[in-house]
């Protein structure tokens, strides 16, 4: 089993904004922050709730279009749908290069997250009944680490699949490579 | 010749973070279409939204079981995931009567997706249905979305 690595770098901190759409089912967002605080800690990263706001008439948003339509281009590739710009524009004083998170009720391909962003605008999106890690694992692409570890290793946090059963389990891991590649993102202080 | 996947196969195949249904699919045949509609209709809802949008990839009428139960189910996630599927399956047995009948879903969520598949998958005989969205929807987006549908289902005759 991978063990957790601790740096001895410079602690950073990453403050993330969470516009609500639909409120969390199962998971709370306080669940879902601590559980990533507890992961980026080993990263030598303070994770920082810094808003939630609940976002009002955007109900066409609210089951987001995150790409696949018929089509063979997988969803959450690098080019964000016309939903996923119209739901970046919902920013509201939130201050450049921070992370905005949101939180909808669904994503068509029955997605629990999606990471793809207009450039410049750095979010991510989790449904409301998101398994607890999704936010975690969404927001370390939006640092930077693209794609996933393709064999199924539910020990770290980038694991291809969802990470649901978590009675006991123990907490997933960035490796040493992953931390070094979020650390050099441009959304950290 | 492949037989078809177990279960807990099929779950695990669908078990992602991001799904890219190109590749799920590649790995699937049609022999895994009851077993799709086995876990359309009797897994937790992630897994059974994800059945259902395998379901809609094969365009298969034997596909159609999952997506139908799918479509009729009291979960509006399964509902507009099912009308999200049935782009695929437009011209199969039942699928016109189903497509109509999400357009007139109580949800929001599956009314937009009900008249994205009517937009996509140029479904003509959905056009005086459309039209009456365009006046009568009580969600401003969607009538605007039907207006886009109506257009273009107009322009291609």
């Amino acid at each position: 089993m991978a063990k957790h690595r601790a740096t001895t770098a410079p602690r950073k901190t990453l403050k993330i904004h969470v516009k609500i759409l639909t409120e969390p089912e199962g998971v709370t967002l306080r669940q879902m922050f601590s559980a990533m605080s507890k992961i980026y800690d080993t990263a030598g990263i303070d994770v920082v709730h810094a808003s939630t706001q609940t976002l009002k008439n955007v109900e066409t948003l609210n089951d987001l279009d995150i790409g696949q339509d018929g089509t063979d281009t997988p969803a959450c590739r690098d080019n964000p749908t016309e939903e996923q710009n119209a739901l970046a524009a919902f920013r509201s004083e939130v201050p450049e290069g921070e992370i905005v998170v949101y939180i909808c009720r669904s994503l068509t391909n029955g997605n629990v997250g999606c990471a793809t962003h207009p450039k410049g605008i750095p979010m991510a999106v989790v449904t409301a009944t998101s398994p607890l890690y999704t936010m975690a694992h969404e927001v370390t692409h939006v640092l930077g680490r693209k794609g996933h570890f393709k064999k199924l290793d539910s020990t770290r946090l980038m694991n291809s699949a969802a990470i649901v059963d978590v009675e006991d389990a123990p907490l997933p891991i960035l490796t040493a490579s992953e931390i070094n590649k979020i650390r050099s993102s441009p959304f950290l202080q | 010749m492949s037989r078809p996947k177990k279960a807990e196969t099929i779950v695990k195949l669908l078990s992602g973070y991001e799904l890219d249904y190109t590749a799920i699919t590649a790995k699937l045949s049609e022999k895994d279409i009851p077993m799709l509609n086995e876990l359309a209709m009797r897994s937790p809802i992630t897994i059974a939204a994800r059945a259902v949008i395998c379901l809609g990839w094969f365009a298969s009428e034997e596909a159609i079981p999952g997506i139908e139960f799918a479509a009729k189910s009291d979960n509006s996630v399964l509902r507009l995931t099912a009308a999200h599927a049935l782009s695929g399956l437009s011209n199969k047995r039942g699928a016109f009567e189903l497509i109509g009948g999400l357009l007139d879903d109580d949800d929001v969520g599956v009314r937009k997706f009900a008249l994205r598949t009517i937009h996509n998958a140029k479904i003509p005989g959905l056009k005086e249905k459309v039209r009456q969205v365009c006046h009568n929807d009580p969600s401003e987006q969607i009538r605007k979305l039907a207006e886009k549908v109506y257009e273009r289902l107009t322009a291609d005759g």
